[in-house]
């Protein structure tokens, strides 16, 4: 067993060595990551899930949001064409977990790809330029982060109503901070190395410096906290919505199906524990994913 | 002489203030650099070396303060604009750095950072600029240019990276190269590989060359003209022979002795400089050398020596009037 794993790393590692053209950094992590086998199963049972998101909604003959009167609340069965059962004004539950799989993936990415790319920008150059505009931008950060977060919800939805794409804005708003702070700080560190200053002596202007030179090393630790940013925003769309502030019926988000089932608890569980399960699920591959990259992409494992 | 150098620096000086203190880290340094020559400058560490090519480039510390006037070309490179400075950095001026180590960035590909002044300062497309680069590599010597351009600077060796680093500073014929210690972080065999390739750059392109080094052995290998600092200052300057064998600065007698001779007796004792640099933020009022100086007169301790021709361009800061150097006598 060892034996093999031990053989199969030496065959890495010879290949590695004659490889006959450069390999990035990148592209060893992601030998490295095939290695690793809980990030592969988390991110095979990922995709699965995905597709399944994708494809099921387009082949099922059920959608979203008829009612069916005469099957409220059935149960799961294997006959019948309800496998999940169908919810209690006897919609599909199968076809309604996977909208809410759609719909809280594409919060999960679109919000957390938002904040990266306003944190990244936003750290990387107060931590390059530095001085009194790296304390602006940071008090900036510091404002926002004292804004309490619930409240500024609630008047978004006053102001714009209520959909989808407030979602996005909001969650975005609020999750770069972090990413930011995260940014500044390695830029801080690395502003000095001498490669930077190489540039600077090679004639390599300001925004040149920071996009071509301080973000490709910024990337590891940003796809790291990235892929942990995921679960938390779809954690937070479940949260919104479960207070009633977020998605809005008859279309649904995980979120949504765990707070409808949670009021039907003692009479029908699985309205409960299935779209629960794979809020667990996808937050827990999100995690494992992330986690493995965060080894693979660390330099001292090498 | 008569003809106009190609740069000139006049009364450099570059003070840090940090928490109240001032740090003078150079101090009315002059110097002139002739088209095709080689200048060292030799000093310890923290004697101004490097913070002197810094403030030349625009390049100090933002807590740094940098007066004087460096002319290139005729024209003051001292508070010239950004743009201005972003034109001359790598396409007229390269530089070329201590540690190949982290002199490169990590996460580029050789080729995009060998090639990247090009697209800056050139304007050229990727093809053109590529094929550029590897011929440049080639002239560096390094072996199968082509596959070193898509590997990444973890898979070059320390010696492929200094070589690949000055590859960088030279692809746009600057007509000056800076080498900030370029050899200080390789092996005895990559330094003699590398000191000749700097010797052959200067031949096949005539780039004047500015190295900065505390390593008596290169300077004796490569240089025209070397200037001998110590705590921000100036105290000797000459061609290489002056310095080697009519030296006339303590300070640059002591840094000679205190290299390992092959011809000394076994069991010899190496001479070392006794006590420390100076505090940079705090200077004593007299020469700086003073308080670790062998030849100390009482007016050491209280007025600066100045720079003071003794004869041609052969210059030294020192009250002592006596010839130092190899042959001369010394106490013990």
């Amino acid at each position: 067993m060892s034996g093999s794993v031990v053989g199969k790393l030496d065959a890495a590692i010879v290949e590695h060595l004659s490889a006959p053209r450069g390999r990035s950094l990148w592209q060893d992590a992601f030998l490295r990551l095939r290695h690793n086998r809980a990030a592969m199963v988390a991110g095979t049972v990922l995709g699965t899930i995905v597709l399944a998101a994708l494809i099921v909604p387009l082949i099922s003959s059920y959608n979203y949001y008829t009612p069916q009167w005469a099957l409220l609340d059935t149960a799961p069965t294997l006959h019948g064409g309800h496998i999940f059962g169908t919810d209690d004004l006897g919609r599909d539950l199968l076809v309604r977990v996977m909208w809410g799989c759609r719909i809280s993936l594409m919060i999960g990415i679109v919000a957390s790809l938002v904040s990266v790319i306003i944190g990244v920008t936003w750290g990387a150059v107060a931590g390059y330029v530095g001085g009194s505009i790296d304390s602006l931008m940071m008090r900036v950060v510091d404002i926002l982060y004292a804004v309490p977060f619930i409240p500024f919800v609630i008047v978004l939805v006053v102001l714009f109503g209520r959909n989808i794409f407030l979602m996005f804005v909001a969650i975005g708003v609020v999750s770069w901070l972090d990413i930011a702070r995260i940014v500044r700080g390695q830029t801080l560190s690395l502003r000095n190395k001498e490669f930077i200053e190489a540039a600077r002596a090679a004639g390599v202007r300001g925004p040149s410096i920071v996009f071509r030179h301080l973000v490709p090393n910024l990337l590891g630790i940003v796809i790291i906290y990235a892929t942990l940013t995921v679960p938390s925003v779809i954690l937070f769309e479940a949260f919104l919505s479960f207070l009633g502030l977020g998605v809005q019926a008859p279309m649904t988000s995980l979120g949504v199906l765990v707070s409808d089932g949670a009021g039907e608890l003692q009479s029908y569980p699985y309205l409960l524990l299935i779209p629960a399960a794979f809020l667990a699920l996808i937050v827990y591959c999100l995690n494992f994913l992330g986690d493995g990259l965060c080894e693979a992409l660390d330099p001292k494992d090498r | 002489m008569a003809q106009a150098p190609l740069l000139a620096a006049r009364d450099v000086s570059v003070a840090f203030s940090t928490r109240g203190r001032v740090v003078h880290a150079v101090s009315n340094v002059s110097f002139e650099l002739a088209a095709g020559k080689v200048l060292a400058i030799v000093g310890e560490s923290g004697s101004g070396k490097s913070q002197m090519l810094l403030a030349m480039l625009g390049l100090t510390a933002r807590n740094g303060k940098v007066t004087g006037s460096v002319l290139f070309k005729g024209a003051e490179l001292l508070g010239a604009p950004e743009e201005r400075l972003n034109e001359i950095r790598g396409q007229q001026i390269g530089m070329v750095f201590q540690d190949p180590m982290t002199a490169l960035n990590p996460y580029l590909p050789v080729g995009l950072q060998v090639t990247e002044p090009l697209l800056i300062h050139k304007r050229m497309d990727r093809a053109t600029a590529d094929k550029r680069a590897v011929e440049m590599l080639k002239a560096v010597h390094i072996s199968e240019p082509e596959r070193r351009m898509r590997q990444y600077p973890h898979q070059l060796s320390g010696g492929m990276r200094q070589r690949v680093a000055i590859a960088m500073a030279l692809i746009c014929d600057p007509q000056i190269l800076i080498a900030d210690e370029p050899t200080t972080a390789l092996d005895v065999t990559v330094q003699a590989q590398v000191l000749t390739l700097l010797r052959e750059i200067r031949e096949r392109f005539g780039t004047s060359v500015i190295l900065v080094t505390h390593d008596l052995g290169v300077i004796a290998e490569l240089a025209d003209r070397v200037n001998v600092m110590y705590a921000g200052k100036v105290v000797e300057e000459g061609t290489a022979e002056d310095i080697f064998y009519r030296c006339r600065h303590p300070y640059t007698e002591a840094l000679q002795r205190s290299v390992p001779q092959l011809s000394e007796a076994r069991g010899a004792r190496l001479v070392a400089i006794a006590g420390n640099p100076p505090d940079l933020s705090a200077l004593p009022p007299g020469c700086s050398f003073a308080p670790r100086c062998f030849y100390r007169l009482e007016k050491c301790d209280k007025s600066v020596p100045p720079l003071e021709s003794v004869g041609g361009i052969h210059a030294k800061a020192c009250f002592y009037e006596v010839q130092l150097g190899r042959e001369a006598v010394t106490p013990a």
